[in-house]
């Protein structure tokens, strides 16, 4: 593994052109697989100190989240950008400033990159209208949170050598999960063969038209699968009345040794974390070194972030030299 | 004498007798003095040039913005761009930021309007204070006051008990009841649960709960007798609900919005706020389900909803975004299309937006008949368009219909025999 630097300049054979990473949905294969070649190089070792040197982000998280605003930080200070953390309290939201006008306040101090996340679908669209940052959506309500799917498709990827012909199985409140969507619209992307499992008030019939196959049974659902995504229940994005508890859920949809069985021999288990033990997941088989890639996600996820900055990068100094872009 | 007014050279139509004839009108004293194809011009009167002379819309849900938030749209604003869209009637029910419930805010309304002399003011009452579901208003004193309704508006009237009370009393002061059908546990959401909604990562209000709360109603209506309307029907079963009920000899009767009969789901693409709406859009099926209700006649009505929203209101998430778009002005363009596609008979479009609303409220409008008060509009059915959010008259432009090509222009407006717009000034 060769320390071998990742250019900046124009790569004609990349294929990601965007100014924002705002979802998963739009994402065309070739464009994923940019992303995911550039991730690969940064996961085996290539360094590139200077990429972003003078540029700065902003991570602007109008949710708490530690994890994902320091695996986007030290991403971005790998590549030698300047990072500020805005964690945006509910206080200033109530003092009454809108979404666009912090976004205008942004704006104005000129950063290269924001990375949003925020509790309501749709926000880093509208943020991404007004600002000449590249937009980042690092999670938006209910909605999507593509750099979680791509670092998954990523994780994916390395073990198995490819991700066309994989099943995998997410399971979980996916009504709530912008972690579900995401990977839904890119695996299928990839051909890969998504199945959602979870309880019927979870599980909206309307992901069939967008290329899963649902499952309200745990186990006809993970037979045979090759990789098995859990979520958490989302409690804080259900208005109510989807109400399961941790005990049902644990019972009839959780992962333990015995559903895990079901599927393919060397399965893996993915998790997008944070975990609830006990509800959604053993936590024998969280931490089982031999099944579970959580630990490997959270140390991709850092250089997939860098791939995703270099990309956005490139595309911006394509097209500020009036290349030609094609998405 | 003196202020004798001919109209002559139009193409006079009336839903009421079915009149498509080309003749003129007499006007005296704010009302038809004579009309039909024997009027002949003298020296004072106008040449209509052939263009359509119908009755003036009559548009019977419209929400206020004067006085809660007069700087989204005062009165005057509303009522003169409701003449500017040749609708010389319009009904306003109770708003976020107008209420209409009680005695005193109905007469202020009332007096305000007479005096702008603009389009004419009606106003449904609400059942209960400020539309909150809470406690039961003074349904008398307001029908009294002269409301020509009774119903929450913007909000569903979730008691059955209070629903049943209101029956009962609409029913003895001749008023119809109106609701707003949505069931306000199942009906939450930000848009139709759908598809899109689904991809959009947004909570979805189903068409069931339209539905259930539609037959709710129409169970109470059998028990206590009355008249029902509802105010805005959205989904195929709902018309379908709606056109069993009249096979059974219920006294009911429907409305849909002009946005519901062009848009569905699919415009909300995008989280464009300007298109959310509520009730919200639903599918294409609910869609053509509407269209064709309309056309046969199950649902009497089309209206605007007319909803001024300024742009910081709009300009957020989608879920916060509050719902609602201006519509006074493009109702008749936009409410044409369905007729140009063939989809609408004229004579339907023009019951829908004169006689059936003016049934309803009980209204001696909406017809070209001697006697009647010379409420006219003048319209080029023809005249090519695109609707532009920057033509309109009104301070706020939630209006999304910037790429559809329209025809239909509203060439002058008579309210009372007197020219309250006229397109060429």
């Amino acid at each position: 593994m060769s320390a071998t630097a990742v250019t900046s300049r124009h790569d004609p054979g990349l294929g990601f052109h965007r100014q924002h990473l705002l979802g998963c949905e739009d994402l065309r294969p070739w464009e994923i697989e940019a992303l995911l070649e550039r991730a690969d190089a940064f996961a085996d070792g290539a360094q590139s100190p200077d990429l972003l040197r003078g540029q700065t982000l902003i991570n602007l998280f109008f949710e708490d989240s530690t994890r994902t605003r320091t695996a986007f930080e030290v991403a971005a200070r790998r590549l030698g950008a300047d990072v500020v953390n805005m964690q945006v309290a509910s206080s200033s939201v109530n003092k009454g400033e809108s979404l666009l006008d912090t976004a205008a306040t942004l704006n104005a101090l000129d950063p290269a990159f924001l990375v949003v996340r925020h509790p309501e679908s749709g926000a880093p669209a509208l943020l991404a209208s007004k600002v000449q940052a590249a937009v980042v959506n690092g999670g938006d309500g209910t909605h999507e949170h593509p750099t979680q799917a791509l670092l998954d498709a990523l994780t994916l990827r390395r073990h198995f050598g490819q991700l066309e012909g994989l099943t995998v199985a997410i399971c979980g409140d996916i009504a709530h999960s912008r972690v579900a969507r995401s990977n839904l619209f890119l695996l299928t992307q990839m051909g890969v063969k998504v199945r959602l499992i979870g309880p019927p008030g979870l599980v909206p019939a309307a992901f069939e038209a967008l290329g899963a196959e649902i499952h309200f049974c745990r186990d006809s659902g993970l037979k045979d699968v090759d990789a098995v995504m859990m979520l958490r229940l989302q409690r804080e994005r259900m208005a109510g009345g989807q109400q399961i508890t941790a005990g049902e859920f644990f019972r009839f949809y959780g992962l333990d040794a015995a559903a895990l069985a079901l599927a393919a021999k060397q399965a893996v288990i993915l998790h997008p974390g944070p975990m609830n033990r006990g509800v959604e997941i053993a936590s024998s088989l969280a931490d089982d070194p031999t099944r579970s890639l959580i630990a490997t996600q959270v140390r991709l996820g850092v250089a997939l972030r860098q791939a995703c900055f270099a990309a956005l990068q490139a595309a911006r100094i394509a097209r500020s030299d009036g290349l030609e872009l094609k998405s | 004498m003196s202020d004798r007014l001919t109209l002559y050279n139009a193409r006079l139509l009336c839903a009421a007798t079915g009149r498509d004839e080309i003749g003129g009108i007499v006007i005296e004293a704010g009302r038809i003095l004579d009309l039909g194809s024997h009027i002949k011009p003298h020296k004072a009167a106008v040449d209509c040039q052939r263009q359509a002379l119908i009755p003036g819309l009559i548009d019977s849900r419209v929400q206020l913005s004067d006085p809660g938030r007069r700087d989204r749209e005062t009165l005057e604003e509303t009522l003169s761009a409701a003449v500017r869209g040749g609708i010389t009637t319009l009904v306003a029910v109770p708003a976020p930021f107008a209420q209409i419930d009680s005695v005193s805010g109905l007469d202020s309304l009332r007096e305000q309007a007479k005096g702008l002399a603009l389009a004419r003011l009606e106003l449904t009452a609400a059942v209960t204070q400020g539309a909150a579901g809470a406690e039961l208003n003074a349904l008398g004193l307001l029908a009294d006051a002269g409301a020509v309704a009774l119903s929450d508006g913007h909000r569903p009237l979730a008691s059955s008990r209070f629903f049943a009370e209101a029956l009962r009393q609409s029913d003895l002061h001749g008023l119809a009841l109106c609701n707003l059908c949505l069931d306000p546990e199942l009906g939450r959401g930000h848009m139709h649960a759908g598809l899109m909604a689904t991809r959009l990562g947004l909570e979805g209000s189903p068409s069931v709960a339209e539905v259930l709360m539609l037959e709710r109603d129409l169970q109470l209506l059998r028990s206590y007798g009355g008249r029902y309307h509802a105010s805005l029907i959205t989904s195929a079963e709902g018309v379908a609900c709606i056109r069993r009920a009249k096979a059974e000899g219920l006294a009911v009767t429907a409305a849909t919005s002009v946005h519901h009969l062009l848009l569905n789901e699919l415009a909300v693409e995008g989280y464009r706020t300007f298109v959310k709406l509520w009730p919200p859009l639903r599918s294409e099926s609910d869609r053509l389900a509407l269209v064709q209700g309309l056309a046969d006649g199950t649902i009497d009505c089309l209206v605007s909803d007319h909803c001024p929203v300024d742009s910081e209101a709009k300009r957020v998430p989608f879920a916060s975004a509050e719902s609602g778009m201006v519509g006074l002005e493009a109702l008749l363009p936009l409410s044409l299309l369905a007729v140009q596609r063939g989809d609408l008979p004229l004579m339907r479009w023009l019951d829908a937006m004169t006689l059936a609303p003016a049934k309803l409220h009980r209204l001696e409008r909406g017809g070209l008949k001697i006697g009647a008060a010379a409420d006219l509009t003048l319209v080029d059915l023809d005249a090519p368009r695109l609707l532009d959010a920057d033509a309109l008259s009104t301070p706020c432009r939630n209006f999304s219909y910037e790429t559809l090509p329209a025809q239909g222009k509203v060439l002058k407006t008579w309210v009372a025999g007197r020219c309250r717009f006229d397109a060429e000034a």
